[in-house]
């Protein structure tokens, strides 16, 4: 629909105001549509992303174990449970040995280890086979897998852990009021 | 341990909120008047 | 929402009215006791420490952006059928108010990750797919507001509305269709006690009675707001119809 009208600024106040709002709308349209180019080429990278690395996220311990000749020294993240007792604080980092559905991988982690890394949690852990063939994982990055169970920490334990955290209340009654 | 990051997400879901819902309301009030009583039908 | 019988003759000079006022005192109300509970009487998880604090607020913002997106496709739905304006001025609300709850679900989610994971992001499909329904609000948004006709406009921003919801059934089912460092929901599996314990599900709990309510509250007002947009809209195109009709009167009469 053309609305604009014809005449020149001698129309008027309403035409005035008509004029400085068709100039707002043009300017407006600017934002907008820059706002759609962005969306675009994000939303092309994230889908790109997505198809590249979303799908096989991880490799499980037994899996990476069982392609580790195809593997070679391709970089993959490796999922796994950090086995107990297994954990040797080394000069560049930490080394143990990841767990999943019996079979076990030495990891030698280059870097600090993120505050949560404790045995028996899961991990993932990015890096490639080391290259001698000895079986080794080198991993650069460490992420921490929580589950999605929650439990209080209860009393005794929190003696143990860190300082600075507030005392829990002892209940487990859902809906108890204090 | 983690308080920060735990205060920090509060503040950021808090602030995020406020700000919009202040935004809305302000924008409300200064349209409200531009429109004639009889299309604001709520009360 | 809309009562048919004004106070005042001169109407509302705001987007309030006695139901948001109790909605908004509320939604205050329940934000306090959320604030209690998640903040001071809740404890430390036993592997997450008091981080796990920050899901109270994640998973029902999470929650409530989905719950927008559901309204702006059914809402864009509505429209392209049967041109309902109310349906149409729902949806954008819906989305305007879902890109500020999807904002803050990514934000506490990532600050979140970084004293769990260890880090703030990693592009698995959970993530990945969260960030796509941003991009998608962010153009349901761009297209709603490009300059046009507001017949274009609404048709053309239903159109993109229509991909919201499939897009949030990617992000509910992520977690069960792809590897993902996000964990799985905690609620709404197999019953709700087993996988989280007394005052840490009654903190998520309020956190979704809270969060509930103010959502409903903003999209009360978004909706009215909508409304008073188009409203002033249309005036300006009142004006503009006048005007040029005006000049085809007086084009008439000189020769």
């Amino acid at each position: 629909m053309e609305l604009t009208p014809r005449t020149g600024p001698d129309s008027g106040a309403e035409g005035e105001a008509l004029a400085s709002k068709r100039v707002r709308s043009k300017r407006n349209r600017l934002p907008a549509l820059a706002m759609i180019v962005v969306v675009l080429a994000v939303g092309s990278f994230v889908v790109v992303n997505a198809l590249g690395s979303a799908t096989t996220f991880y490799r499980n311990v037994d899996e990476a174990s069982a392609q580790r000749e195809s593997l070679g020294v391709k970089r993959f993240r490796l999922q796994g449970t950090v086995v107990a007792g297994s954990i040797v604080q080394t000069g560049e980092g930490v080394s143990f040995d990841v767990a999943y559905n019996g079979v076990e991988i030495p990891v030698r982690h280059v870097g600090d280890p993120p505050e949560m890394f404790k045995a028996d949690e899961a991990v993932l852990l990015e890096g490639n086979f080391d290259a001698s063939g000895s079986g080794e994982f080198d991993s650069t990055l460490m992420i921490i897998k929580h589950s999605e169970v929650y439990k209080e920490k209860e009393a005794d334990r929190l003696q143990q852990a860190d300082v600075g955290g507030k005392m829990p209340v002892a209940t487990s009654v859902p809906g108890a009021t204090p | 341990m983690n308080w920060g990051y735990v205060i920090a997400s509060w503040i950021v879901a808090f602030g995020a909120l406020g700000a919009y819902s202040v935004a809305t309301v302000l924008r409300g009030r200064r349209l409200s008047k531009q429109v004639p009583p009889e299309k604001r039908r709520w009360s | 929402m809309i009562s048919q019988t004004p106070t005042e003759v001169t109407g509302p000079t705001s987007t309030s009215s006695r139901v948001t006022r109790v909605l908004g005192f509320l939604a205050l109300v329940s934000l306090g006791v959320l604030v209690l509970f998640g903040l001071i009487l809740s404890p430390p998880d036993a592997s997450q420490g008091e981080a796990v604090r920050i899901m109270y607020i994640h998973v029902p913002s999470a929650t409530v952006a989905y719950l927008g997106c559901f309204l702006t496709t059914i809402g864009s739905i509505v429209y392209l059928w049967r041109k309902s304006q109310w349906w149409e001025l729902v949806a954008y609300a819906g989305a305007e108010v879902a890109t500020l709850f999807t904002v803050i679900t990514l934000v506490t989610g990532m600050l979140w990750g970084r004293p769990t994971w260890g880090v703030y992001w990693v592009w698995d499909a959970r993530l990945t797919s969260t960030a796509m329904l941003l991009l998608l609000l962010l153009g349901y948004l761009a297209v709603r507001r490009l300059p046009a006709d507001y017949e274009v406009r609404a048709k053309r921003a239903a159109i993109v509305g229509l991909l919201l919801v499939p897009n949030v059934m990617i992000v509910r089912k992520s977690v069960d269709w792809w590897r993902t460092l996000h964990q799985k929901p905690t609620l709404l599996a197999n019953g709700l006690d087993s996988k989280i314990e007394g005052l840490m599900l009654f903190s998520l709990f309020t956190g979704f009675i809270a969060i509930s309510l103010v959502f409903g509250w903003l999209i009360v007002h978004r909706f009215r707001l909508a409304w008073l947009e188009e409203q002033v809209e249309s005036e300006g195109l009142d004006l503009a119809i006048a005007e040029r009709r005006a000049e085809a009167l007086v084009g008439e009469v000189a020769p």
